[in-house]
């Protein structure tokens, strides 16, 4: 098992892929956000078995005819989406590296890979593991069982983000790796965004994948300070920089930030695509619970 | 506001620096990663650093803090005053030379500024005085003295002592005085060019013709410093108790060749018992100008005597009982004396540390002073009474009902008595030359013998004249005669001084008293007795030791911080308010960080 990398973990906690794992079933179960991630899978109509009703639960898969033999509520379990694929599709370029808020896009990024993964196999599906950046870096085929989950958070642990961003090439490149219809989870920071990058994905939903892309950026990326003079550099673009003051700038620069994420939330309802956009300050919980309330809603519109 | 150290002000050019440095520092702004720099095209950059409000007040608030922090360093006061400063000018008599004593006022008044306290230092502390000559000796002790009482109970840290002083070795005092903790002494040299002085160092009775009434007296003298090229002779006096005196001068002597020498010369003197010889040295070509200086020799004293003698004045012009008294009693080797005595119109109201008490004319006295009498000579105190011309009529009845009179006393007509014997072991034997019949004196009272009497003296008509009692540990002795002349001239006669110590010597129970060498501070001299005659010597001229001491070597022996007086003016009176700037720079310093860190980017 390789080192896990510091950046994804905090340096105050134990060093292993298991801390990854620790965040992520704590997300998983739903202690952050107070619900449980599981009907991200388990949807479909397959029966698989009967589980005793839990508040919350839709009362459409309540199994009525049981209750009126039985006088108890009784939930029918799918099994449709059993070895469900389910794909994280990793950013690991230099892009992801900066921080101003309480952590790094890597590791915002890096812990909701993470949380999928794991909620995937306590699912029963085969989770999968991608890290690009112009190009792939790595890639663990899904497969399912507590030892993949393991070796693929161990995964991303080492992983140091680094390279340029090239989004569309590294999609087409990952394209012929999703090989079981699923759930592709693109999780960046869409720096590179293009109209070239839509058809990429749209490929994907062709494929019959269901695909979400999570935006992740920084705070100061979003929206520049009230006040205070900054250099602002990247690494992407070596050797060059740009002084700003906040206070001045801030208009001009929301203004521009919120077109380019408009049009890309725009390209992904286009293509039919879940577009979840969150700071590294929003706490990841919230954001699954969107997500989760975004599938479910879709479910609930095809009827 | 007034500073304790001004120079430190010097750090408020420190402000340049936070001035400087807020001109000149381009504000180069937080560095920050982004994942792209697209978004941040063609957006407003930071102005100029002054035109930027916030930083106005950081540049406030860090020269502020500077400036604090150079009010720090100078000890600001509030309220306060300057430093005392007392200004102490050495007018001892070597620094009539020269005109060391106008230039030390001169520089004493460069020393002056509100607050500042000008005195003059002889023998006594005194106000400064413009007009004063120098005189005598300055007693740096007295000086310590006078600064203890002065700052008991205050902080003598605020404040300076500043002494304009020739530094003359005779003036350094024999112990190191103690100065009062903190206070800053700050010795100012006034230094003398090289200076000679030549003074008598000893006068000597070589000779005295009785019949003639012609002296012989030597004088020996010595020269200070480089040999002058003077011309100088000693002139020789003699002065007997009744004013009369006669002089004498030597050859004329070439100074230039000679470092010291001695020179004789007589002198008539006459009869008198008491006559004083003094020598000094004299401007041959101005003979009645002198130019010694005499200083001071150490006491001693023997005995300790009050003669108490009411309603007459206390002046040698007229002398009366008491100053005859006292004239005998007193044999001055410079300053050593037999007895000590003191003159008063009254009995003093606590007689401790005197050995023997003289009433010389009493009047009456009262209950109190007859019990503190009787009290005194119980423990060994000596009361020496004279029945003289004005004595009060009731005075042997009060001294009689305390037990104090050795005789019974009775009032009578004046009458001339004649001493027929006496105790020779007491007043004197005939080898010494003692003779009874020198003993005529009037007296106005009969005595008579009590059980109680020692009789000393006898007249011939077999009454005491001179009787003694013992009373407790101490003794009474009664002279039944006056002790000055008025009713007699037994004070001119060659044996009256003698018999006076004597009978005083016996009343203090001081029988073992023996005149002879002296033991002095300084110098030397001897007490001769010739034919029961006493001699005044010249003392040795401390003021002609014309060695100078450095401001190290003055210092060291008055005891003095050498460091100390180069270090910067003590602190003033006044509060202190550095704790408040300190607290202030500390505010400051607070509010800029706090600026600072607020700053920092902050999140939408």
């Amino acid at each position: 098992m390789s080192s896990p990398s510091p950046e994804i973990v905090d340096p105050a906690d134990l060093l292993a892929a298991e801390d990854l794992e620790l965040v992520a079933a704590h997300l998983v179960d739903g202690r952050a956000s107070g619900r449980n991630l599981s009907p991200l899978t388990g949807e479909g109509s397959e029966f698989h078995s009967h589980r005793e009703y839990e508040p919350g639960d839709d009362l459409r898969r309540v199994n009525w005819r049981l209750w009126a033999r039985t006088d108890r509520l009784y939930i029918r379990e799918a099994r449709a989406e059993t070895n469900l694929g389910v794909y994280v599709l990793l950013d690991a370029s230099t892009s992801m590296r900066p921080g101003n808020g309480t952590m790094t896009k890597w590791r915002y990024a890096a812990r909701a890979g993470a949380a999928i993964a794991l909620q995937a196999a306590r699912a029963l599906d085969a989770p999968s593991l991608t890290l690009f950046s112009d190009q792939i870096r790595s890639h663990l085929p899904p497969r399912g069982g507590r030892r993949h989950v393991h070796d693929l958070i161990s995964e991303i642990c080492a992983y140091h983000p680094e390279g340029r961003t090239d989004l569309g090439l590294a999609l087409r490149e990952a394209a012929p790796l999703l090989t079981r219809r699923g759930i592709v989870a693109v999780i960046s920071d869409f720096m590179d965004w293009s109209p070239q990058v839509v058809p990429a994905l749209a490929e994907l939903r062709h494929q019959g994948h269901e695909v979400c892309l999570i935006q992740i950026l920084d705070p100061l990326e979003q929206c520049l300070p009230e006040s205070g003079a900054f250099v602002f550099h990247a690494g992407e673009e070596p050797g060059q920089e740009r002084r700003v003051d906040g206070a001045r700038a801030r208009a001009a620069h929301t203004a521009a930030v919120n077109a380019w994420l408009g049009e890309i939330g725009s390209a992904a309802a286009a293509e039919g695509l879940t577009w979840l956009q969150a700071t590294t300050e929003r706490p990841l919980g919230e954001l699954f619970a969107e997500w989760m309330d975004i599938r479910k809603s879709r479910r609930g519109i095809r009827g | 506001m007034n500073f304790i150290s001004p120079p430190m002000l010097a750090a408020l050019a420190g402000l340049a620096v936070p001035i400087a440095l807020h001109l000149l520092r381009r504000d180069s702004g937080i560095r920050t990663e982004v994942g792209t720099l697209r978004f941040l095209e063609n957006l407003p950059t930071p102005r100029r650093k002054w035109s930027v409000p916030q930083d106005w007040l950081l540049l406030l608030l860090r020269c502020v803090a500077a400036a604090l922090l150079a009010f720090l360093f100078a000890r600001p006061l509030l309220d306060g005053k300057r430093p005392e400063r007392l200004v102490v000018i050495d007018r001892s008599a070597s620094t009539s030379g020269d005109d060391v004593l106008t230039a030390a006022r001169r520089a004493a008044a460069g020393n002056g500024s509100e607050n500042t306290t000008l005195l003059d230092l002889g023998s006594e502390l005194l106000p400064a005085d413009p007009d004063a000559t120098s005189a005598g000796r300055a007693d740096f002790s007295r000086l310590a003295e006078w600064a203890r009482g002065h700052f008991e109970g205050r902080d003598a840290r605020n404040a300076e002592l500043f002494v304009h002083s020739d530094l003359q070795w005779s003036n350094l005092p024999v112990t190191k005085p103690r100065w009062p903790e903190g206070l800053k002494v700050t010795l100012i040299p006034h230094v003398h060019p090289v200076t000679t002085n030549i003074a008598v160092t000893r006068v000597r009775l070589l000779d005295w013709n009785s019949k003639t009434g012609i002296a012989r007296v030597e004088a020996n003298w010595k020269t200070f410093g480089p040999l002058p090229d003077r011309k100088i002779s000693l002139a020789f006096q003699a002065s007997d108790l009744l004013g009369t005196t006669t002089t004498a001068h030597s050859p004329v002597l070439v100074s230039a060749q000679l470092a010291a020498g001695t020179a004789i010369a007589e002198l008539e003197c006459g009869k008198t018992p008491m006559v004083a010889f003094e020598a000094r040295i004299t401007d041959a070509a101005d003979p009645w100008s002198f130019d010694d200086a005499r200083g001071n020799i150490g006491r001693l004293y023997r005995a300790r005597v009050a003669i108490i003698e009411s309603g007459v004045p206390v002046s040698g012009a007229d002398p009366c009982a008491s100053y005859f008294l006292s004239k005998s009693l007193v044999a001055e080797v410079g300053d050593e004396k037999a007895f000590s005595v003191e003159r008063l119109n009254t009995l003093p109201l606590k007689l401790d540390g005197f050995q023997l008490v003289a009433l010389c004319n009493p009047r009456e006295l009262t209950a109190e002073q007859l019990t503190q009498l009787r009290g005194f000579t119980e423990k060994g105190g000596g009361l020496l009474l004279f029945a003289g011309q004005t004595t009060a009529t009731s005075l042997p009845t009060q001294l009689a009902s305390v037990g104090l009179l050795p005789v019974n006393l009775t009032t009578s007509p004046a009458a001339l008595r004649m001493a027929a014997r006496w105790d020779p072991a007491v007043l004197g034997s005939a080898v010494e030359g003692a003779d009874p019949a020198d003993l005529v004196v009037f007296s106005r009272f009969t005595a008579e013998k009590t059980a109680d009497t020692i009789v000393l003296a006898e007249s011939t008509d077999g009454a005491p004249l001179i009787a003694a009692k013992a009373v407790g540990t101490g003794r009474v002795v009664l002279a039944n005669f006056a002790p000055e002349r008025n009713l007699a001239d037994f004070p001119l006669n060659p044996f009256y001084v003698p018999i006076m110590r004597r009978l005083a010597s016996h009343a203090a129970g001081e029988s073992e008293l023996s005149l002879g060498e002296g033991e002095l501070e300084n110098g030397s001299g001897r007490v001769a007795q010739t034919k029961g005659r006493l001699l005044y010597l010249n003392p040795p001229s401390a003021e002609s030791d014309t060695r100078f001491a450095s401001v190290e070597e003055f210092s060291e022996k008055l005891g003095l911080d050498l460091a100390a007086q180069k270090t910067p003016a003590v602190g003033a009176a006044g509060t202190e308010i550095w704790p408040w700037l300190a607290l202030g720079l500390l505010a400051a310093l607070l509010i800029e960080s706090l600026i600072i860190v607020l700053r920092k980017p902050r999140l939408a």
